[in-house]
């Protein structure tokens, strides 16, 4: 499908169609999501203000780290800087030192001294291999010795004293802080050197350095390019690393070194050379800060330095083999963006963050899913502490004013986005879908408190609240608006009239997204546009509900069953328009993500292990699927197995599991038709057979999750694929009509797409 | 007249020698060294005299005799011809001429400047270095045998001088041996990482895997298996773990260096997992260590009542058999026909991937060996007694001669490297530096050392 002519498309404008050389990055954007769905599910305190900036603050000297390594990797001649680590040692105590003594007292000094150290020793390095032309490894080898040699004479033991102007580094309370901030601006001198002659320069020379050379490539000055980079970063690395620890450490580095080596493999990078790049350094530091995380939320005592480097290991191991399986995945994802990928990964971590958040305790009874598993003592004793934001979701909200600039910030950046696509298509459908978007974000911004109150516990007689409160999941309730914005309370007219616009934006909104996607005559990219949108948006929703999870005013979670609900309907809605949606685009991957959260939210619903659609009797719902694993008295340790919601089959009449098994069947079947994108016949499964058994083993998964006897999950599979035809016929319809009204639109010139 | 002249010169050169070697022996004597080294730098200065005499006068009276052209061209030539050939030679090295006056600076700025450098000893071994420089550095120029030799043997010859000069107690019996002693431990853990570097590849899990098998040795001996098992089941756990590393690393030869430092992890991780699930101990192990171990790598180790530590004579006989096996058997010609250029051995059908697996299970062989020997030396486990190897094996293995790049190289050249870094070393802990100022020069000796001779050729010279 992607091999078909495109003269008048632009592959940036097809969101199934990004170049091959990305396609790398889906193992370490596998790796991330797997991770971070386990630390949610260990500890679901890492989404919350000081959770993401403790992340970004500890990570932040290694992701720059991985940067240095990243551009040294890429010059290729297997030019892995060992010495990094201890480079950066160095930097930190040399910079502690100097400080310590008088002399570099201004922040411009010392950015210069530590600037100058790493620019120096690169410049050096680099010249070491260009003219004594000795296999980097050996200077890498050897300057690791010499640097753990000399940090220690510098520096005998950890100790000295960051600069004053350092001090706020090493909160990270905040989302916002000084350390993102260098973060953020290192990223973006990265993204400026890709898109220079240079950066292809070295690509192609860590690629391939003959024909660099033959094609004039000066190498040299590449080369020496290319280490002061690395240079660059490692001064920054250092000086993140001199704001976390607040001192000087001269024992770091052999770690460092270590981790910043697993950080750039883990984010897909290639030692050999020419393959690399920013997104998957970050993904892969943070890979490796969420390693951290989940052991550390293990109680391992004595053992954790152990499990840690089995863990490191392991990891390094295994990426590196999904390395040599990558032209497999690559094969059998051929039409899997990455993009898209990505999106998968996130809708599923929110998922898991709204299980996890709604397995925690609430105080009553009253609510949809707000009632299940963990001790209620535990939370109350939580409560009584005040510190109950490690156990509830709503800590988020004590990040202070920079929580919200960091909200405003994406406002801003998206509505940028949305008015350079006004600019660019200036028709009917872009500019209300804009309006929309826009008093979406101000009605998220400024939006006041309210309190909810359900009563009732079945579906029937909440559809009036759902109907009431609906729109209200458009916004991001109970921000704590600092000093720095004006307090608004429910009674002011702004926040009046931003929550009616909100409500008014929310409806047209996704009517509007709908009718976008559902109408054939949108142009192909606009209707990807739109989904995409629509995913984010959707996922914001659920993300804000979750987060501000009012626990500590006493009100009950307000995304109970209908924030499900809400959900459902958009994304039923969403279903029936699905058909229409049958384009040369490569949308069915986006489907898949909505299938998924259907399932997801149904399973909710329909299978309740107490037999009624919801109930209000918290003890009833299920124990967290993953225990607690403690090794302390290894003598004494006993291995639970996994405990999972139990069926029961009294509470579950007939009729309501037949309709269960046909619903799952239907998902099954029609995920199995978007797949194989219409062209269904036995003969053709078998290039399918990868995808369609991610899918099964994803359901089957939920089901089992849900406490569904996996006997019967099977026969629901074999009778889904094998009853395929039948649903398969009823679509064909669908598609044969929209094949016609194409090639009609065809000869009318409408449509810019010449594949078919 | 020429052949007076010659004899002349040639009495006058003996003599000459002669009066340098008492003059030594006086210096010693007044300088109260130990005999050993009166002697031993007595025949120094006499050979080098003897020998730069002869050589020079020779040279520089009939031109380069290594070709007869060029002979027969001095003989017929003029004085001028002979003065001009004199300036040839130091036109043609300038940088070693210059580098050579620089060193010799160096010494007279020292002598100057560090109050009690000035002795006759280090006059003695200045002039002897200084000689042995020049001598080495003819030899390369004019002997034809592989270079890497000459240089690797110079540069030990190098080290020992000035270590015998500058450290008491260098060349008694006990500190030779207990660095042969070393060398053997390394030399055995680099024999995996030769063979490896042969093909290309790198193996680092090396340090890991000796450190888990010794502490997975000690811990099972304190548990009550026998020894010799324990012993077979650390190297049949190294085969293994070599195995592992062989298999994965193969179709990402690029990347070996990171997977088998990630398996080493999983290795040191894993095992001390299970060595501390029954004893909770942070990193050591204690036990008994069983006597024929202790025998076998102790520094007062017996061979059949000779006072030779036995991992020395295993570290030789694992030489030979290797440096003869890869030189001489076909299964060491296949290994440098796969290092050289693997489509070349593909036509050849030699099966790549064996002589990969191949090297890397003999790797972890060698590793766990040297793992459970160190315990023997050391008497308890500890997971960290590898550490070092991380960077020695690789340093020695390069400075040895072999190329990272694969198909260069041997063995021997290993043993010299080996030989060389424990010369270094000793050399700078009995400078009396701290162990981080030995990790700094030590560090910045590889350098150099790699530099004299495994440099790449210009990309110019690789399309």
């Amino acid at each position: 499908m992607t091999t078909a002519p495109m003269t008048t498309i632009k592959s940036s404008q097809i969101a199934g169609s990004d170049t091959q050389a990305l396609k790398y990055l889906i193992v370490p954007i596998f790796i991330f999501f797997a991770l971070l769905i386990f630390a949610i599910i260990r500890g679901p305190q890492i989404i919350s203000g000081s959770g993401i900036g403790t992340a970004i603050m500890v990570s932040t000297p290694l992701i720059l780290a991985t940067y240095a390594l990243t551009a040294l990797a890429l010059s290729g001649r297997v030019t892995v800087d060992l010495s990094m680590g201890p480079l950066i040692g160095f930097i930190n105590v040399t910079t502690i030192q100097l400080y310590g003594a008088g002399y570099i007292q201004s922040p411009v000094s010392y950015f210069v001294c530590a600037f100058a150290i790493g620019i120096i020793y690169q410049i050096l390095y680099a010249l070491i291999v260009l003219f004594v032309r000795v296999q980097p490894i050996i200077i890498a080898l050897s300057m690791f010795l010499a640097f753990s040699g000399i940090n220690l004479v510098i520096l005998p033991r950890p100790g000295g004293r960051a600069p004053e102007w350092m001090s706020s580094w090493s909160s990270g309370t905040e989302v916002i802080q000084p350390t993102l901030i260098l973060l953020i601006f290192a990223t973006l001198i990265w993204y400026a050197l890709t898109h220079t002659a240079f950066w292809q320069h070295l690509k192609l020379m860590g690629s391939d350095e003959k024909s660099a050379y033959t094609s004039g490539v000066r190498i040299y000055l590449v080369r020496i390019g290319a280490h002061i980079i690395g240079g660059i970063y490692a001064a920054l690395a250092a000086i993140a690393f001199t704001g976390l620890i607040g001192s000087g450490d001269p024992t770091q580095g052999t770690t460092y070194t270590l981790m910043a080596i697993t950080a750039l493999v883990l984010g897909g990078s290639s030692l050999v050379g020419g393959r690399g790049g920013a997104f998957g350094a970050i993904l892969g530091a943070l890979n490796i800060y969420l390693i951290n995380f989940i052991l550390s939320t293990f109680r391992f005592e004595s053992l954790q330095s152990f499990v840690v480097d089995l863990s490191y290991g392991a990891v390094l191991v295994a990426s590196l083999l999904i390395l040599i399986a990558l032209p497999y995945i690559q094969k059998a994802f051929k039409k899997l963006s990455v993009f898209v990928f990505f999106i998968i990964g996130t809708l599923s971590a929110t998922a898991v963050l709204i299980h996890m958040k709604f397995d925690q305790v609430t105080r009553g009874t009253v609510g949809g899913f707000g009632g299940k598993s963990r001790k209620a003592e535990m939370f109350e004793e939580a409560l009584a502490s005040g510190n109950d934001c490690l156990i509830t979701g709503k800590a988020c909200a004590e990040g202070g004013d920079s929580t919200i600039w960091m909200f405003i910030a994406i406002g801003i950046a998206f509505l940028i986005y949305l008015v350079s696509l006004l600019i660019k298509r200036r028709d009917a459908s872009t500019v209300s879908f804009i309006i929309a978007t826009i008093v979406i974000f101000f009605g998220c911004v400024f939006s006041g408190t309210r309190i909810a109150n359900f009563v009732h516990h079945d579906l029937g007689s909440n559809l009036q609240y759902i109907l009431n409160y609906a729109p209200q999941y458009f916004s991001s309730e109970y921000l704590k608006i600092g000093s720095a914005i004006p307090v608004f309370t429910s009674s002011s007219w702004l926040v009046g009239l931003a929550y009616a616009i909100t409500m008014l934006a929310g409806i047209i909104f996704f009517t509007s997204a709908i009718v976008i996607i559902a109408l054939p005559k949108f142009r192909k990219e606009i209707k990807t546009q739109t989904l995409i949108l629509f995913a984010i948006v959707s996922s914001i929703i659920i993300f804000s509900a979750v987060t501000y999870y009012g626990v500590d005013t006493n009100r009950e979670s307000f995304f109970g069953i209908d924030g499900y609900a809400v959900i459902l309907i958009c994304f039923l809605l969403f279903l029936l328009t699905t058909p229409t949606l049958f384009s040369q685009v490569n949308l069915s991957n986006v489907f898949i993500i909505f299938i998924g959260l259907i399932a997801l939210v149904a399973i909710y619903f329909l299978a309740s292990p107490s037999g009624v659609i919801v109930s209000d009797d918290g003890t009833k719902f299920f124990e967290p699927i993953i225990t607690e694993l403690g090794i302390i008295d290894t003598s004494t340790m006993e291995y639970q197995r996994p405990i999972r919601g139990t069926y029961i089959p009294e509470n579950t009449s007939l009729l309501k599991e037949i309709a269960l098994t046909i619903f799952a069947i239907f998902v099954f079947q029609f995920f199995t038709y978007l797949t194989m994108r219409g062209q269904m016949s036995y003969m053709k499964l078998r290039p399918y057979i990868p995808i369609l058994s991610i899918g099964a083993i994803t359901w089957s998964a939920l089901f089992y999750g849900i406490g569904f006897p996996y006997w019967k999950i099977l026969i629901i599979a074999s009778i889904g694929i094998l009853t395929a035809p039948l649903i398969w016929q009823a679509f064909n319809v669908y598609r044969v009509k929209l094949k016609s009204e194409e090639g009609l639109e065809k000869w009318g010139g409408l449509s810019d797409d010449k594949k078919n | 007249m020429e052949k007076r002249f010659f004899n002349f010169s040639k009495g006058l050169g003996i003599f000459f020698a002669l009066a340098a070697g008492i003059g030594t022996a006086i210096l010693g004597y007044v300088d109260r060294t130990d005999w050993i080294q009166v002697v031993f730098y007595s025949f120094a200065v006499v050979a080098l005299v003897l020998w730069g005499w002869h050589h020079f006068s020779i040279k520089w009276s009939y031109g380069l005799t290594s070709n007869k052209q060029d002979v027969e061209k001095s003989i017929d030539g003029s004085e001028e011809n002979k003065r001009s050939l004199f300036f040839e030679i130091i036109s043609k090295n300038w940088i070693v001429v210059v580098g050579f006056l620089l060193l010799l600076a160096l010494f007279i700025m020292l002598c100057f400047l560090v109050p009690g450098f000035f002795s006759g000893r280090t006059v003695v071994s200045a002039v002897i270095f200084l000689g042995f420089l020049i001598l080495a550095f003819v030899a390369y120029k004019f002997l034809n045998i592989n270079k890497s030799v000459i240089i690797g043997v110079s540069v030990l010859i190098g080290l020992f001088i000035i270590g015998s000069v500058s450290i008491d107690g260098f060349l008694s019996v006990q500190n030779i041996k207990s660095m042969l002693v070393f060398s053997a431990f390394l030399g055995l853990a680099t024999i995996g990482q030769t063979l490896v570097v042969m093909l290309g590849g790198l193996d680092l899990s090396i340090p890991f895997l000796i450190g888990s098998s010794n502490v997975g040795l000690m811990s099972m001996i304190s548990l009550g298996v026998p020894p010799w098992l324990a012993f077979i089941v650390i190297l049949v756990f190294g085969i293994l773990v070599g195995l592992f590393n062989g298999l994965i690393s193969y179709r990402l030869q690029g990347q070996a260096l990171i997977v088998t430092m990630g398996v080493g992890f999983m290795c040191i991780g894993g095992v001390q997992i299970l060595v501390s699930l029954a004893t909770v101990t942070g990193g050591m192990v204690f036990g008994v260590v069983p006597d024929w171990l202790k025998n076998l790598a102790s520094l007062n180790g017996k061979f059949f009542g000779l006072p030779i530590p036995p991992v020395i004579l295993i570290w030789i006989l694992a030489a030979i058999f290797l440096i003869v096996g890869m030189r001489h058997t076909k299964w060491g010609r296949n290994l440098y026909a796969v290092g050289g250029k693997r489509l070349s051995a593909e036509r050849l059908s030699i099966s790549e991937k064996a002589y990969w697996i191949g090297v890397y299970v003999i790797s972890g062989f060698t590793s766990a060996a040297t793992g459970a020997m160190l315990l023997g030396w050391s008497g308890g486990g500890f997971i960290g007694v590898g550490d070092q190897y991380l960077f020695l094996t690789v340093a020695a293995v390069a400075v040895g001669g072999t190329s990272l790049l694969g198909g260069e190289g041997g063995y021997g050249y290993t043993v010299i490297g080996c030989l060389a870094l424990q010369v270094i070393s000793t050399f700078l802990a009995g400078l009396g530096l701290s162990f981080e100022g030995q990790q700094f020069i030590f560090g910045l000796l590889i350098l150099p050392l790699v530099a004299l001779y495994s440099r790449a050729p210009h990309i110019r010279e690789q399309i």
